[in-house]
């Protein structure tokens, strides 16, 4: 199925997007895993091998420690905070429920802004002062609620849950209601006719056939909780006192200060920790894949 | 009749409806808010301005050097798009049609790059930039942005492209075209759906990227909208011109929502078909 002819376009076509993508993509990478074992610090090229010694002293540093609990708190509530309303939308939007085509539309809006927009936009809604959610609160006489939502160490975190959130839901929605209407209806009219309805029509038909979607989903989340980096580095820039620091901010933190060894070690780590994360996702979650 | 319809699943309004104001509340106070005078700003966070403000808009554009910005990121995702969805579409249709030793491989090495978080390799790819010499300069960034977005552009297309039927081309070919020229005259405007949805989200992610533009540009004349405005941002902690600010976030905001506007069903399309591949 290859003829001769056939030689020049092959080549001519996968040649300037291959050569590019070597470069950019594939290379760096590659490379970082490399480096993460040399020291590496300052403007000069000079490395000196180190072996693993950039690990050892990431497992001993408690910044590292402190920004891996954020990124646990992130892969624990995100699915909570995001996939929860999102599937109780996409139930919505299944039962026709008025207005459902104007929900998905606004609804997905938030997903498509710049990220920038989203972290100071939402910067601006959590001011102390001048904020319109705390004024809001004093507006109803719920002054007691009002706090420096991004300035208290205690609550910065649990506050960037909320326009991480904001961005996902809408875009959530429409990937679970796609999964929902491809359950064909005569399932579900031959469990009523069995007497299955409500809460175990849910259960015993939508949950199971719905379980491949639900299952990417989450991996998709909790993967998004490890990434995370534009909206906490704008919001908060780690702060205050390390209080939301990531393993994203704190590695370009260390690019910053020109740590290259140590802050490529960090990247590696999280690809690692990526990885895991999905293998142990998947494994998981498997079940036998329903054919309909 | 007609009622039952309305009152349809009518317990979900009451989480639904709460959704729909923490939407749309914030985007319509950064509308009004971004003309309102720093000091009504300061006094009231809910109240209307007294007067619309456009000056506003003309401070950020002008002195705040959002124009500048605005005109790298057209630039910058112009340029990246065209190429990502060119040689994208190249490398698709080659690898959807043909099937030669190390076809398979390559394809799984583009899907690949989708699940690689752009973390991990952007302290090398600093460097190489600086050795290319291609660090702070657009065209560096458009060559990264083409790289990164390939593995998305080919795993849509490539699907797209095996459901065209060989036939098509051979037919083209049969009559005196080249394959390279039976790819470009008859293969690829047939894939004009395909591609105005790749284009789409290529589109949005290009336009909306922050970390390689962070990194990869430092010169304040060279920034695209997303860095320039947070960098200003920043600044502006110390200078306290908020209602520019929010001016400047309405402007990076328009062209995605008037894209969003125009091609509302793309989107839609564009997510479910991701649901259904993935």
């Amino acid at each position: 199925m290859f003829p001769k002819r056939y030689y020049k376009l092959v080549f001519l076509f996968l040649t300037p997007g291959l050569v590019l993508y070597l470069i950019f993509v594939v290379y760096p990478t590659i490379n970082a895993f490399i480096i993460s074992f040399f020291n590496w610090r300052g403007v000069s090229r000079q490395m000196t091998f180190a072996g693993l010694g950039n690990y050892r002293e990431l497992f001993q540093d408690p910044v590292l420690w402190k920004a891996l609990e954020h990124n646990a708190f992130f892969a624990l509530v995100f699915p909570i905070a995001i996939l929860v309303p999102a599937f109780i939308f996409a139930l919505a939007f299944q039962s026709k429920v008025l207005g459902a085509n104007l929900y998905r539309i606004v609804f997905l809006f938030p997903n498509l802004m710049s990220v920038t927009v989203v972290a100071i936009l939402w910067s601006f809604l959590y001011e102390p002062t001048m904020g319109p959610i705390n004024s809001g609160l004093r507006l109803i006489g719920l002054d007691s609620l009002a706090r420096p939502w991004l300035g208290d160490p205690k609550v910065a975190l649990p506050a960037l849950v909320m326009p991480i959130a904001w961005i996902n839901i809408g875009f959530y929605v429409l990937i679970i209601h796609a999964g929902l209407i491809n359950i064909p209806q005569d399932l579900y009219d031959a469990a009523a006719m069995d007497g299955a309805y409500g809460w175990k029509r849910f259960w015993y038909i939508t949950i199971p056939l719905l379980w491949e979607v639900i299952t990417i989903v989450t991996i998709y989340v909790v993967a998004g909780a490890l990434n995370e980096f534009s909206i906490v580095l704008i919001m908060t820039n780690g702060g205050p006192s390390r209080a939301t620091e990531l393993l994203t901010t704190y590695m370009y933190k260390m690019f910053l200060s020109s740590e290259y060894g140590y802050g490529t070690a960090i990247g590696v780590l999280q690809f690692v920790l990526c990885v895991f994360v999905l293998v142990f996702a998947r494994r998981l979650m498997n079940r036998e894949a329903i054919e309909f | 009749m007609l009622l039952s319809r309305l009152l349809r699943g009518w317990p979900y309004q009451i989480l639904l409806l709460p959704y729909l104001f923490a939407v749309v509340f914030p985007m319509i106070w950064l509308g009004y808010s971004s003309l309102k005078t720093n000091l009504e700003l300061f006094t009231s966070a809910w109240a209307l301005p007294q007067a619309p403000r456009w000056d506003n808009y003309v401070r950020a554009w002008s002195k705040a050097g959002i124009s500048q910005y605005f005109l790298n990121s057209v630039l910058v995702t112009g340029f990246s798009l065209v190429f990502t969805l060119l040689l994208g579409a190249m490398i698709a249709y080659a690898l959807a049609r043909f099937s030669f030793p190390g076809s398979q491989l390559l394809y799984s090495l583009f899907v690949a790059g989708m699940f690689i978080p752009s973390f991990i390799g952007i302290i090398p790819l600093f460097f190489l930039m600086k050795d290319l010499g291609l660090l702070n300069t657009r065209q560096g960034l458009i060559a990264v942005y083409i790289a990164t977005n390939l593995p998305f552009t080919i795993f849509v297309l490539h699907g797209f492209f095996r459901t065209l039927p060989s036939e098509l081309a051979d037919a083209a070919e049969v009559d005196g075209c080249s394959p390279i020229g039976a790819f470009f005259k008859v293969i690829l405007p047939l894939a004009r759906s395909g591609l105005v949805v790749v284009a789409i989200f290529d589109f949005m992610t290009i336009w909306n990227e922050y970390l390689y533009a962070l990194v990869l540009i430092s010169d304040a004349k060279l920034r695209t909208l997303p860095v320039g405005l947070a960098n200003l941002y920043v600044l502006s902690r110390y200078n306290a011109d908020w209602t520019e600010m929010l001016a400047g976030l309405v402007i990076l905001m328009i062209p995605t929502l008037i894209v969003y506007i125009f091609f509302q069903n793309q989107f839609r399309e564009g997510v479910t078909l991701g649901a259904q591949k993935g």
